[in-house]
C-alpha cells in the first residue's frame, strides 16, 4: 500500500523535480516497453499508457488485477508472448470433427465425438457464450485426457502467512471426447469424465475431499466422499456438490479449471466481448523440484506469485451466472481465444461486489506419450474479503499416460488417501 | 506424587520425545532408496469430568458420588507409518495409551479388586501391520493386522460385523470408530471385476489373533462405563470371558465375502460373514449352552454365527439428499433368557432366535446455511432396529442386562453438523432416542481446528430416561425389570475435552 508521508518545506522542491522527470519518463513509456518490463504498485499509473506488444498496459490489465497490484503488491514480469503447442491428435480431432456438432434450442449439444466441438466462435454470434462454455466442458486444454496433478496445498492469509499445508491431488479420466487412443470414448453414453479430489495430509484430514462421476446430459453428478469418523467411502448429494468449497480452500468444486460444472446448470452466460490480458503460460515445471518461496512471495500478502513471466493472451470474456443458491453472485471468466483455457475468473458475491480470483499458471509440457501440450502449472484462489488464499503448488504431474484406465478411478480411492497415500495404484 | 503418577507423567513424557522425534524430522514422506517412507499420528490428552453423582455402592459400603471429578485423564500417542515399494506396501499403526489414577478411578478399582489403569486402560498396542500388493490387473490383497468395515450404518453394528469394539474406556462415543475399532490378523483379498461394475471381496480369518480381540468388550470389571448398579464391581470375578467355548472358540477361523457394486443408480453391497457373535452371551451351569461353564458356576462366551446382509444407497435428486438402507439377517442369533427383572435374568438359558438388524438413513446438505467459504452443514437421519421375526414373548429374551426384550428395538439418530469459519470451527449435536424403550442421549459438541496440528474438542454426553426406561436403584435394587440400554447409562452425565496435536 502506498502512504502519504508528511516532507519539510524544503523537499518540496526536490518532489517538483521529480515530477518532471516522471513527466519525461511518461513520455518515453508511452511507448512500447520491453520484455523483462516488471509492473508494480509503483509504476502502475505511469506505465498505463504505455504498450506491450503494441497493447495499452492499462488495457491489458483487468480493473481487479489492477486493485490486486495496487493493493497487494502484485508484481507482473512481462515476457515476449510465443505460440502456445498444443497436441497435434488435440488439434486433428477438432479439425475432423469440425461442423459436425449441432447447438441445440435448449442449449444441450448433438454430435459430439472429439476435439473443440464449436473451434470458430464468432464474436457476433448471440450463441457464442455458451458454445465457449460448451468447449471448455468438452475439450479443456487442461483437462486433457488423463491428467494427475500431486500438489501441496498451502491456505495463507494476509496477515499470517501459510497457516494450512495440506497434500492434495486431483485425477482425472476423460470418459469421452477422448483423442489419444482408439477410442473416443469409454464405457456407457453420457459418461463425461471421472475426477478425483482429495487430501491425503493431515492426519484427520487424510481421506477428504470428493470422488466425482459426472455426464454430459445433465445427470447429477455420482459423488462419493470418505467420512473419517466411521472410516467409510459413502455416497453424498451430487446435485449440488459442484457448488461447494473445496475443503478448507477458497475455491468451491466448481472453479476447478475456471468452470467444472455441466454448463446448463448456470443460469446463463453472456459474452461480455474480447480483449487482450497478461497470462501465465510458461510457468517453470511442476515436476521440478521447488519449494514454495520459489514460488509465491513471502511477505505480506503471501500469495503473490514470482518467478513467472506474464505475456498477452487474446481472450473471450464471459460472464457466468449460476443459479441462486450458488454462493456466487456471478463471475467472469477469461478464455483464450484460439482454444478453450481459461487464465482466471474474477467473482463476484450475490451483492455484486467483487470477492475472489481464480486464475491458473499454465506451462508447456510434454505428455507421457511424448506429445507437447499446455498444461497447469499451479492454481490460485485468493478472498480478497476474507484476506486469505489457497496456492495449488503442482509437484508431480503426469498426463496422458497410456497405463491410466478408466478401472484404475473408483470412490475405493479415497480410501487409499485416507491411509497418507496417493496415486492411482 | 504417588508412583503411579510419576509412572504416568514418564510415560507421557516419552509420548513428548517420541513426537518430538516425529516432529523434528523433516518432513512426513521421504524417498529412501527405491521405498517412500510416510508417517504421521498425533499425541491426544482426553479429559472427562463427571457432571452426576453416581449412587453406586462401593465394597466398603460407601456411595461412589463423583461429580465434579475427573473420570478419565488418558494421554495417546498414535504413530502411523507406510512403506512403499511400488510392488508392495507395509502399513502399520500403533497406539500407546497411558491414563492418571484419578480419585474416582481409584474409588472405583478399590471397590472392584480390579487395576483398572494397569489392567484395562493403558495399552500398548500395534493396531495395524499389513503388507497390501496388487496382483496383475484384479486382484489386491491385504494380508496382517487390519480393519475391514462393511455397512452404511452409523453407531449401531449390522454390517460392521467383522470385528467388535472396545467400549470399555470410551464406551460408544468417541466420534472416529476405526479408534476402538478391535482390528484383525486377516487375508484380505479383494477382485475388480469391471464386467460387472463391482468387486469381490474376500475375507478369511485364520484364528491367530489374542483371545480379547474378539467380540465387543464392554464394561463388565467395574470402571467408568459400567451399568449403573454395577461401578465399583467387578461382574468377571463371577463369569470371566471364555473364549475357547465349544460354541465359539477364537482359534477357529471366521470367513466370508462382500460383492460391492453399482447398478441402476444405486450403490449396493450383499454379504456374508462365519464369525463369533458380537455381544457376550452368558453361559449358565444351570441350564449350559453346550459345553459346562469352565468354573463350574458360569462364563462369558461368544458363540459363532452366521450373517448374510445387504446395503444400497441412492441419490434423490429432489432434495438432493443420499438414502441408505441396510439389512444384517443373524441366523440363529444366541439371547439369554428367564428370570428378567432380578439379579438372574438370563440364567435360564440361551435361546436362538434368527435376528433381522435393519437401518434406514437419509442424509442431506444444508447449503442454504453456508456462505461459500465452507464446506455445507450435514444433516443425517437414521433408524435402526433389531428384529426378532420369530419373537415370542413368553420367552422371556433378556435385552442388555435384566429387562425384557421387545419383537423390535428401535433406535433414532439425527446429527446436525455444522461449520464456519473456512471449516475451522464446527459445532455438531447428535441426538439419540430409543424408540421402543425409552431413554436417549444428547450429545452436542465443537471442534476447533485453527491449523493443521492443533484440534480441541468439547463435548458434553447428556443421558436421560423416559417411556418404560427406568434405571437399577444400586441400594434397593429396584428398577431391573425396565433398565434398558440408557437406563444403564443414568447419572453417567460428562463433559469431555480432546486436545489434540498431530503431525
Amino acid at each position: 500500500m502506498i502512504k502519504a508521508n508528511p516532507r519539510t518545506g524544503s523537499q518540496h522542491l526536490g518532489v517538483l523535480v521529480l515530477l518532471m522527470a516522471l513527466s519525461v519518463g511518461q513520455q518515453t513509456l508511452a511507448e512500447e516497453v520491453p520484455p523483462g518490463t516488471v509492473i508494480s504498485a509503483d509504476n502502475l499509473d505511469a506505465l498505463q499508457d504505455a504498450t506491450f506488444e503494441g497493447h495499452r498496459i492499462g488495457d491489458l490489465l483487468t480493473e481487479s488485477f489492477q486493485f490486486w497490484i495496487r493493493e497487494h503488491g502484485l508484481k507482473m514480469k512481462l515476457k515476449a508472448s510465443d505460440p502456445v503447442k498444443l497436441d497435434p491428435r488435440y488439434l486433428e480431432a477438432t479439425e475432423q470433427n469440425a461442423g459436425a456438432v449441432t447447438l441445440n434450442p435448449d442449449g444441450t449439444v448433438s454430435g459430439y465425438r472429439a476435439g473443440i466441438p464449436f473451434p470458430n466462435v464468432a464474436v457476433g454470434d448471440e450463441r457464442a457464450a455458451l458454445k465457449l462454455v460448451w468447449n471448455h466442458f468438452y475439450a479443456n486444454v487442461g483437462n486433457p485426457d488423463n491428467i494427475a496433478s500431486d500438489a501441496p496445498v498451502y491456505v495463507m492469509e494476509a496477515d499470517k502467512g501459510v497457516i494450512r499445508e495440506l497434500g492434495g491431488s486431483n485425477y482425472k479420466i476423460n470418459m469421452e471426447g477422448r483423442y489419444t487412443g482408439s477410442a473416443a470414448s469409454f464405457g456407457e453414453p453420457g459418461l463425461h469424465r471421472k475426477n478425483l479430489l482429495a487430501l491425503n495430509s493431515p492426519y484427520d484430514l487424510a481421506g477428504l475431499g470428493i470422488y466425482q462421476v459426472q455426464f454430459n446430459d445433465g445427470r447429477a453428478d455420482d459423488v462419493y466422499v470418505y467420512v473419517r469418523s466411521i472410516r467409510r467411502v459413502r455416497r453424498s448429494g451430487g446435485g449440488r456438490a459442484w457448488m461447494d468449497s473445496q475443503p478448507l480452500m477458497d475455491l468451491l468444486n466448481d472453479d476447478n479449471q475456471g468452470l467444472d460444472a455441466y454448463p446448463l446448470w448456470y443460469e446463463g452466460f453472456e459474452l461480455l466481448g474480447e480483449r487482450w490480458i497478461l497470462a501465465v503460460v510458461t510457468a517453470p515445471d511442476p515436476n521440478e523440484p521447488h519449494t514454495l518461496a520459489d514460488r509465491v512471495e513471502q511477505q505480506s500478502p503471501w500469495w503473490n506469485p514470482v518467478n513467472v513471466e506474464w505475456e498477452p493472451r487474446k481472450v473471450r470474456v464471459i460472464r457466468a451466472v449460476p443459479p441462486k443458491e450458488h454462493p456466487y453472485g456471478y463471475k467472469v471468466l477469461y478464455q483464450d481465444a484460439a482454444f478453450p483455457v481459461f487464465y482466471h475468473s474474477e467473482i463476484y458475491d450475490k451483492q455484486g461486489n467483487f470477492w475472489r480470483i481464480w486464475r491458473q499458471n499454465y506451462h508447456q509440457a510434454t505428455s507421457v506419450d511424448g506429445y507437447p501440450h499446455m498444461v497447469l502449472s499451479a492454481t490460485q484462489a485468493i478472498d480478497f474479503k476474507f484476506q486469505r488464499a489457497t496456492y495449488i503448488d503442482g509437484s508431480r504431474q503426469a498426463f496422458n499416460d497410456p497405463a491410466v484406465r478408466p478401472d484404475d478411478f473408483s470412490p475405493k480411492l479415497l480410501s487409499r488417501f485416507a491411509s497418507g497415500q496417493n496415486g492411482l495404484k | 506424587m504417588s508412583e503411579r503418577r510419576s509412572r504416568w507423567v514418564l510415560s507421557v513424557g516419552t509420548a513428548l520425545l517420541c513426537l518430538g522425534w516425529s516432529v523434528a524430522r523433516a518432513g512426513q514422506d521421504v524417498q529412501i532408496g527405491d521405498a517412500r517412507l510416510q508417517w504421521s499420528g498425533y499425541l491426544r490428552q482426553y479429559l472427562s469430568v463427571n457432571l452426576e453423582d453416581q449412587p453406586d455402592r462401593l465394597a466398603d459400603g460407601s456411595t461412589l458420588g463423583g461429580q465434579g471429578e475427573l473420570s478419565m485423564a488418558r494421554t495417546s500417542l498414535l504413530l502411523k507409518g507406510s512403506l512403499d515399494f511400488g510392488v508392495f506396501r507395509i502399513f502399520s499403526i500403533g497406539r500407546w495409551s497411558r491414563e492418571a489414577e484419578t480419585d474416582y478411578l481409584d474409588d472405583l478399582s478399590d471397590s472392584s479388586g480390579v487395576d483398572l489403569v494397569d489392567d484395562v486402560y493403558d495399552e500398548n498396542e500395534l493396531r495395524e501391520l499389513f503388507v497390501e500388493f496388487g496382483l496383475g490387473e484384479r486382484w489386491n490383497f491385504r494380508l496382517g493386522k487390519q480393519q475391514v468395515v462393511w455397512g452404511e450404518t452409523d453407531f449401531f453394528q449390522a454390517g460392521d460385523i467383522i470385528h467388535g469394539f472396545d467400549q470399555t474406556w470410551r464406551s460408544f462415543f468417541e466420534p472416529e470408530n476405526e479408534e476402538w475399532r478391535k482390528p484383525l490378523i486377516l487375508a484380505n483379498v479383494e477382485i475388480a471385476i469391471p464386467e460387472l461394475d463391482g468387486s469381490l471381496q474376500l475375507i478369511y480369518r485364520p484364528g491367530w489373533d489374542d483371545d480379547d480381540d474378539l467380540g465387543n468388550s464392554l464394561d463388565v470389571f467395574g470402571g467408568r462405563w459400567a451399568a449403573q448398579g454395577s461401578r465399583g464391581a467387578n461382574t468377571l470375578a463371577l463369569f470371566p470371558y471364555n473364549y475357547e467355548h465349544n460354541r465359539g472358540d477364537s482359534d477357529d477361523a471366521s470367513y466370508g465375502f462382500r460383492w460391492s457394486g453399482f447398478g441402476f443408480d444405486l450403490a449396493y453391497s450383499i454379504y456374508y460373514y462365519h464369525t463369533l457373535n458380537q455381544e457376550q452371551v452368558l453361559n449358565f451351569i444351570a441350564n449350559p449352552y453346550g459345553d459346562a461353564p469352565l468354573n463350574g458356576f458360569g462364563e462369558f462366551i461368544f458363540p459363532q454365527i452366521d450373517i448374510i446382509g445387504g446395503t444400497a444407497t441412492g441419490y434423490i435428486s429432489a432434495i438432493d439428499s443420499v438414502w441408505r438402507a441396510e439389512v444384517a439377517y443373524t441366523l440363529d442369533k444366541p439371547y439369554n433368557y428367564g428370570f428378567a427383572g432380578t439379579p438372574f435374568a438370563g440364567t435360564a438359558g440361551v435361546i436362538e432366535e434368527d435376528t433381522a438388524r435393519l437401518m434406514l438413513g437419509l442424509d442431506m446438505a444444508l447449503r442454504q446455511f453456508g456462505d461459500g467459504t465452507s464446506s455445507p452443514w450435514q444433516l443425517s437421519f437414521q433408524l435402526f432396529d433389531s428384529w426378532i421375526p420369530g419373537f415370542d414373548g413368553s420367552d422371556g429374551i433378556i435385552d442388555i442386562v435384566t429387562a425384557k426384550k421387545k419383537e423390535h428395538s428401535i433406535t433414532a439418530t439425527v446429527l446436525l453438523a455444522m461449520n464456519f469459519k473456512h471449516d475451522s470451527i464446527s459445532p455438531s449435536i447428535a441426538f439419540l432416542h430409543d424408540v421402543s424403550y425409552g431413554g436417549g442421549a444428547f450429545v452436542p459438541a465443537i471442534d476447533y481446528k485453527p491449523g493443521d496440528h492443533w484440534r480441541l474438542r468439547l463435548e458434553a454426553d447428556l443421558f436421560y430416561k423416559s417411556g418404560n426406561t427406568c434405571s437399577t436403584n444400586p441400594a434397593t435394587g429396584a428398577g431391573l425389570i425396565c433398565t434398558h440400554a440408557f437406563g444403564t447409562l443414568d447419572n453417567s452425565d460428562q463433559l469431555l475435552a480432546r486436545i489434540t496435536y498431530q503431525f
